[in-house]
């Protein structure tokens, strides 16, 4: 198999090899996003997983961002894998995806991502893929991770701000509500258990958007946060951190307060409340 | 820009619920259903109030009780994203990831192949998850 595509070439390869089987090679001399794909029928609402071996050399994003690079995706949404980038070794990767109502999807082996672009080589190998048993409860498991400190750069100023511990209290006695209410409000049609996670190391980077402006974006903090997931099964994730306080009132721009989702678990930028005289200043 | 004063306000938790049930609202859609946007509050004649913010819209929109039987559908709160849990028993499926082992193969692949691709041409696109 060969074919270029732009700037993106793909290959069958035979020597570059994970197990007995040929690798599929992408190479892109270029930045740019490329992907091949197979079409697998589904069930609806059923889960998958699909994981292959990954090998890359030279994988550069176009700009510093996790969520780029080579990737196992469905075409025309932002479900993906975690993007490996840089040169390395073979390594599995998984991809684990609801169908929802869809009776077809598109699962796809990819280099560049949603993202953005990137140049370098990737090889997959040894695909599988298996078919799971949805939930049929409603209890919900969520994870509510509190980032203490925010320490970033915005327009070449660097902005340190930090949650006091009443700030944290608050943020607790606020998640502790939500459990209730989420019960209560729904007449017992659900329920909902948080585990809490308080992190002191910052979080370093934010990501940007013309309409709502910095928000934090999964690739933002996925390494900080992978362990807890990767050992976990929540259902729903809340990231809450600081954008602003009464030294650094704008200096972030929050527009608006959004909701993200990424492969099926959902990150929340949480808003930023302005301060006035009678207002406690609660930036979250 | 959201704003609560600490003081008076006894419904805090509502920007962690308006956020989840953005994803209920969207699951909600992904799946077919015709529910109400959750912004639309004002539309359906209900108030953002001083002290329990939109506490009655919510509860309507969570029980499907918006002008007597609109908002979220029951089954959604069951439907949650994939993880590793759901694949404690699981069914490998082993026909997908499977090359064509002579030339016979390979054209039915292809013919397979152009027939879906012609197919999606005509039809509409289907709604995407995120």
């Amino acid at each position: 198999m060969k074919g270029k595509c732009g700037i993106s070439e793909f290959r069958r390869d035979n020597e570059v090899r994970c197990s007995e089987h040929d690798s599929y090679e992408i190479i892109q001399n270029d930045f740019n996003d490329a992907m091949f794909y197979k079409t697998i029928s589904t069930k609806e609402n059923t889960p998958y997983k699909v994981t292959c071996m990954v090998k890359t050399e030279g994988v550069e994003p176009q700009e510093s961002n996790n969520a780029i690079g080579a990737q196992i995706a469905t075409n025309n949404s932002t479900e993906r894998s975690v993007a490996i980038s840089g040169t390395t070794d073979w390594q599995k990767i998984e991809f684990i995806f609801n169908s929802k109502n869809r009776k077809e999807v598109n699962v796809g082996f990819r280099l560049g991502g949603n993202a953005g672009f990137c140049k370098g080589k990737a090889w997959f190998s040894d695909f599988t893929i298996e078919e799971g048993v949805p939930e049929t409860n409603s209890n919900w498991k969520f994870a509510c991770f509190i980032f203490t400190s925010t320490d970033v750069t915005i327009n070449d100023k660097k902005i340190n701000l930090s949650a006091t511990s009443k700030d944290i209290e608050d943020i607790n006695n606020t998640i502790n509500r939500f459990t209730k209410t989420c019960r209560v409000l729904s007449n017992g049609k659900m329920s909902a258990e948080c585990q809490t996670y308080t992190k002191d190391t910052p979080i370093t980077s934010l990501s940007y958007d013309k309409q709502f402006g910095y928000y934090v974006a999964p690739e933002d903090v996925e390494n900080q946060i992978k362990e807890e997931i990767n050992n976990n099964n929540f259902d729903h994730i809340f990231i809450i951190t600081k954008l602003g306080d009464e030294a650094h009132p704008d200096d972030i721009e929050v527009n608006d307060w959004i909701g993200l989702r990424s492969h099926g678990l959902l990150w929340y930028r949480l808003f930023k409340h302005q301060a006035s005289k009678r207002a406690k200043k609660l930036c979250v | 820009m959201y704003k609560y004063d600490s003081r008076i306000n006894i419904f805090p938790e509502e920007v962690l619920l308006h956020e989840f049930l953005h994803s209920l609202e969207r699951t909600s859609t992904e799946y077919g259903y015709q529910i109400p946007a959750l912004h639309d509050y004002e539309k359906y004649g209900y108030k953002n109030e001083p002290l329990i913010g939109e506490k009655k819209w919510y509860t309507d929109y969570m029980n499907k009780k918006i002008n007597g039987n609109e908002g979220l559908p029951e089954e959604v709160y069951k439907l949650k994203p994939a993880k590793n849990y759901n694949f404690r028993v699981s069914n490998p499926i082993t026909n997908v990831f499977v090359e064509p082992s002579n030339i016979l193969e390979e054209i039915q692949e292809l013919c397979r192949t152009v027939i879906r691709n012609v197919k999606s041409m005509f039809e509409e696109p289907t709604t995407s998850s995120n």
